[in-house]
């Protein structure tokens, strides 16, 4: 019975950390993408910048388990690791600004261009840093805060109570796998809700999204509110994919999280607390569809299917097309996304 | 886009040459295309005043040979700040940048080198990389013709190669077979994307991205559960070469044993030109690029905008496919399970198409030079990364991102200047608005000239 228990608990928490692991950086890099077609520009190198964060990130952390850093100062050193992955995501975002706003270039082509030249330039920068094969990098232990605090099975007393078990549940689900990066994007979200929906520049950042010439005549500077859009958004999604592959691991690539997020956005209806919704929904079948143990394996003739459980991947991805299918009716993006500003034009 | 509509709206033509001309006989070619919703369409070339109907037919192909080359230069130019910029990075390690080179032009021409490993003029792995590849930078193009944006290339691939090769496997099919079935299954992943952009207005990136990946675990079920398509050690599907020796006509025709020199390249550039002709020269081709160009005006036009997006996606899926099932019933690759990636050639296929501004016959170069980039990249490799060629490519990609900015210094139009006469003075009086807008307007002046 109290074995029964322990599983259920065990595999409910996981699946919960799990998902706020997984919905948290879904939800800031389609915040990224949302924050730069509210101003008018389509971002698809989403994925390319995300890679790039996530490998100035990794690089940071890795010369700070070298040098011992990491280990004496493990909160500042992942929250600087955060914080270079934001620059870096910042820099890479300069390419699709200047091409998208300064020479009105086509935006799907230069965000195409960015997502084949991000992995490249990757393997060779650790390439020349580390030799082959260095753009692997491990994640350093150090970086869950509160490992120490948590409990294990044995830790319960014989014959536990009510509140023994919710005791461990909440321990486990607090403990397990506390990275800075989780509270740390809470705030850049919530934050950057507000700044969209409740400042002056915020709602003419959504102007420019919509109507530049109108906002133009008005005043604001289109160009320079769409480069704060691109801006943001290549801070926002280095910052995720660094978050993202603190759970996933890096290797190299985010495994296309950037699309995915893309997705959620589009499917979030390009507003904050829908993409919200939308990053949960979506996290939450990625983590049982993956996790092992959760579903039943296939069977075909009485014989289980090897590698089944791939078939449980493309869940998330089906789930989202169904949805989107059904999403597609009140989907409203930004009007004027996708077209260079043109200040003659009528 | 929207710059140029208004452009070919607000130009005025004036070659019309009178009413009562024009009531005497059905419109020509010529004049059908002078038509205001024609031009609206097309957005071709608008003629400078006082051009009549015999300077049309010239003036069209000057434009066409300017247009021509200025998409030409355009991607020349991309390609030599690519090139430049990618000696440039390999500047940074400046001692190995001899050997480098070297190994980069002896992997190209094999027998130019001091000790040649093959004996090839030139590598026939261009080719072989250049098949496959081809067909996918077809597919993007084809859609791209259409507005449509194709990402989705690695999905088709994949799964019409892996039925191609799991039926060659399991029930020994001839190889016509499994082209066949590369290309329907190919069709029947591309059309989803298709539909759902018809019919529910969904992004097809999105779409076609997460149809990529769920393709990918679909093939990678079948990979691991039918039965012999494993290898020994099961890391990959078992090399076709040694079926074929008991089923002969398992693989695709080769001119050469490694199989690197084949039909697919062949077969390939016959696709192109079939291609090019149906774009350019015939009303489908016609009407998929009028809603490319213009969703809402080829709807107008009584143009079938769903129609055309599915169309122009099915044919985009099956040529994808059709390039998976050459390239897995080749031989010389296999297929390699993963859960990360997705088949590359969908990707590298869009700076291919977009390089040569969609055009299939263009197409046909850019994928040779592309492969050959890339070729050559292996000969980089124990002094460099292969990495270099993917940064280059994408630096290529980036500048024609902005082509259009090149191209417009080419195609900048001369002004006309008025001519010193009564009625052009008339003209000249009336506010600029009045006289461009309206087609009924600038109808009725060419009509005053002709008459003059």
């Amino acid at each position: 019975m109290s074995v029964d228990i322990m599983n259920i608990l065990n595999t409910t928490s996981g699946v919960l950390v799990a998902l706020v692991l997984v919905a948290l950086p879904l939800i800031i890099v389609a915040y990224a993408g949302m924050t730069s077609e509210r101003s008018g520009i389509i971002n698809l190198g989403l994925e390319g910048m995300m890679v790039l964060g996530a490998f100035t990130g990794f690089a940071m952390l890795k010369v700070f388990d070298q040098s011992g850093f990491g280990a004496s100062q493990p909160l500042l050193a992942t929250l600087v690791a955060a914080l270079v992955s934001m620059v870096a995501g910042f820099i890479v975002s300069l390419l699709l600004s200047f091409a998208a706003i300064k020479l009105k270039a086509n935006q799907v082509i230069i965000g195409t261009a960015i997502n084949i030249m991000a992995p490249a330039l990757l393997i060779l920068i650790a390439w020349a840093l580390w030799g082959n094969g260095g753009e692997k990098i491990a994640t350093p232990s150090w970086i869950l805060l509160f490992h120490d605090n948590l409990m294990d099975a044995s830790a319960l007393p014989a014959t536990p109570s009510t509140m023994d078990y919710i005791g461990y549940f909440f321990n486990r689900l607090f403990f397990s796998n506390f990275i800075i990066t989780t509270p740390l994007i809470i705030l850049i979200a919530i934050a950057l809700a507000i700044f969209l929906y409740r400042t002056k520049t915020g709602l003419r950042l959504r102007a420019c999204g919509e109507n530049p010439q109108a906002a133009d005549s008005v005043g604001i500077n289109v160009y320079r509110m769409r480069f704060l859009g691109t801006s943001l958004s290549g801070a926002l999604a280095g910052i995720g994919g660094f978050a993202i592959c603190l759970y996933i691991g890096f290797n190299g690539t985010v495994v296309g999280f950037g699309f995915l997020a893309l997705a959620v956005m589009i499917f979030g209806n390009w507003k904050p607390v829908p993409i919200v919704f939308a990053g949960i929904v979506f996290a939450l079948f990625r983590v049982i569809a993956v996790m092992p143990g959760i579903l039943p394996d296939i069977v075909i003739n009485g014989k289980p299917l090897s590698n089944g459980n791939q078939i449980y991947y493309c869940i998330p991805y089906l789930v989202t097309l169904i949805i989107l299918i059904f999403a597609s009716k009140r989907s409203r993006a930004p009007k004027a996304e996708g077209i260079p500003y043109d200040k003659g034009a009528r | 886009m929207k710059t140029n509509l208004n452009d070919a709206i607000n130009k005025p033509f004036t070659y019309l040459s009178g009413r009562e001309w024009k009531d005497k006989r059905p419109l020509s070619k010529w004049e059908l295309r002078a038509q205001p919703s024609y031009r609206l369409l097309t957005n071709k070339l608008s003629l400078p005043k006082g051009a009549n109907y015999a300077t049309e037919k010239r003036e069209r192909r000057v434009f066409a040979f300017k247009y021509n080359a200025s998409v030409i230069s355009a991607a020349i130019l991309a390609i030599v700040i690519g090139l430049l910029l990618g000696v440039v990075l390999l500047l940074t390690m400046p001692d190995r940048i001899g050997e480098g080179l070297s190994g980069f032009f002896y992997a190209i021409f094999p027998q130019a080198a001091p000790i040649p490993i093959y004996d090839q003029v030139i590598s026939y792995q261009i080719f072989y990389k250049a098949g496959p590849l081809l067909f996918c930078a077809l597919s993007v193009g084809f859609c791209y013709k259409c507005g449509l944006f194709n990402i989705g290339g690695s999905g088709q691939f994949t799964l019409g190669g892996m039925v191609a090769l799991v039926f060659a496997i399991f029930f020994h099919t001839h190889w016509l077979v499994g082209l066949l079935l590369g290309i329907v299954f190919g069709m029947l992943v591309g059309v989803i994307p298709g539909l759902l952009k018809a019919f529910f207005n969904i992004n097809e990136v999105i779409t076609s991205i997460m149809l990529n990946w769920i393709t990918l675990f679909i093939c990678n079920v079948l990979f691991y559960n039918v039965p012999g398509v494993q290898n020994s050690t099961g890391e990959q599907s078992i090399n076709l070469a040694t079926l074929s020796k008991e089923y002969p006509n398992l693989m695709i025709p080769r001119f050469d044993d490694s199989g690197y020199l084949n039909i697919t390249i062949v077969v390939g550039i016959v696709i192109a030109i079939i291609l090019a002709i149906v774009l350019f020269k015939t009303s489908f081709g016609y009407k998929l690029r009028a809603v490319g160009f213009n969703r809402d005006g080829a709807r107008c036009a009584g143009i079938s905008d769903k129609k055309n997006i599915i169309l122009s996606f099915l044919v985009a899926g099956g040529l994808c496919g059709l390039g998976g099932a050459f390239f897995y019933l080749l031989g010389p690759d296999t297929y390699l399970p993963s859960v990360s990636e997705v088949a590359s050639q969908g990707f590298d296929a869009i700076p291919i198409a977009l390089l040569a501004n969609n055009n299939p016959i263009g197409i046909i170069f850019t994928t040779l030079f592309i492969s050959m980039l890339q070729v050559g990249g292996q000969g980089l490799q124990p002094n460099y990364n292969k990495e270099f060629i993917d940064i280059v490519i994408a630096i290529i990609l980036y500048v024609s991102g902005f082509a259009a900015l090149i191209q417009n210094v080419f195609l900048r139009q001369r002004r006309i200047k008025p001519k010193k006469s009564k009625a052009l003075k008339e003209d000249l009086v009336l506010p600029e608005s009045s006289v461009k807008t309206t087609p009924e307007s600038i109808a009725l002046e060419g009509g005053k000239e002709n008459v003059r």
